[in-house]
């Protein structure tokens, strides 16, 4: 017989691909340590507004990349070093040589954040492109197009071409999406 | 506005007039190569994403990170 696993095993179970999203996303290791933690917290409080047998991951990646969009705006309005976010690999890899890895790391940190998290949902977390749109708040169609600008952005990057001028670098103010369950 | 992957560079597809619009068996091999680059290239960039991020997937998780959810766990048992 098999137990539906608690709310408390499911945060657990997600926190790796919570993890690695949120380091993708930030380029940081303890940036990234934190926002998982914050979003953990939040998902806790607000557990009673997630509805069971919908999509807990994406749920869970809406807070995170709400949180880290908090924390992008605010460190903009700071002005921090923008390159911090290349740094700070805190795992060496184990399939691709370092160079690569490293390569691919500054590559995706150039991408503009609305670019980098779009390219992640789709190519790494493997999300479709309607639970993606969802997590970030946006169209289906918008979220298609910035996978292809991000990923056609990658490929000039690593062609050696000089990238073209990417319009929304920096990204606009934006209405965070409320913290609630996907309907999936 | 961004050019097509699968769309072959300006000098390849002048390649025809300049020797006259004869067909080389070679030439057109070069260029099919040229064209399919880009998509090889995006077909790459997602393996090598993949991997860098399912390297990152299967890092250990904190302690700290588990044992704030066992204690948000235990916290509410006890309320």
């Amino acid at each position: 017989m098999t137990e539906t696993p608690s709310f408390a095993d499911a945060l657990i179970a997600a926190i790796p691909n919570l993890r690695a999203f949120a380091h993708s996303l930030s380029g940081d290791g303890q940036l990234s340590n934190d926002l998982v933690q914050e979003t953990l917290l939040k998902a806790w409080a607000h557990k009673d507004s997630f509805v069971p047998d919908s999509n807990l991951k994406a749920w869970l990646f809406t807070i995170l990349r709400n949180t880290y969009f908090t924390h992008y705006r605010k460190s903009q309005r700071e002005e921090l070093d923008e390159d911090h976010a290349a740094m700070n690999a805190c795992v060496p890899p184990t399939q691709l040589t370092q160079l690569e890895f490293e390569d691919m790391r500054k590559a995706l940190m150039r991408l503009s954040p609305d670019h980098r998290e779009a390219l992640l949902l789709i190519t790494a977390e493997g999300f479709s492109y309607e639970d993606a749109a969802r997590v970030c708040g946006c169209a289906v169609g918008t979220m298609k197009s910035r996978v292809n600008r991000a990923r056609s952005r990658l490929v000039d990057e690593t062609s050696g071409q000089p990238p073209k001028s990417e319009g929304d670098h920096h990204r606009p103010a934006e209405e965070t999406p409320p913290i609630k369950s996907s309907s999936r | 506005m961004h050019h097509r992957f699968d769309e072959p560079e300006e000098h390849s597809r002048s390649d025809a007039k300049i020797t006259g619009g004869e067909r080389h068996p070679e030439a057109e091999a070069d260029r099919a190569a040229v064209a399919r680059l880009p998509g090889i290239a995006t077909q790459l960039i997602g393996e090598r994403m993949r991997v860098m991020y399912s390297t990152m997937v299967s890092e250990p998780v904190p302690d700290e990170l588990l044992n704030l959810i066992r204690k948000l766990e235990s916290k509410e048992g006890s309320d």
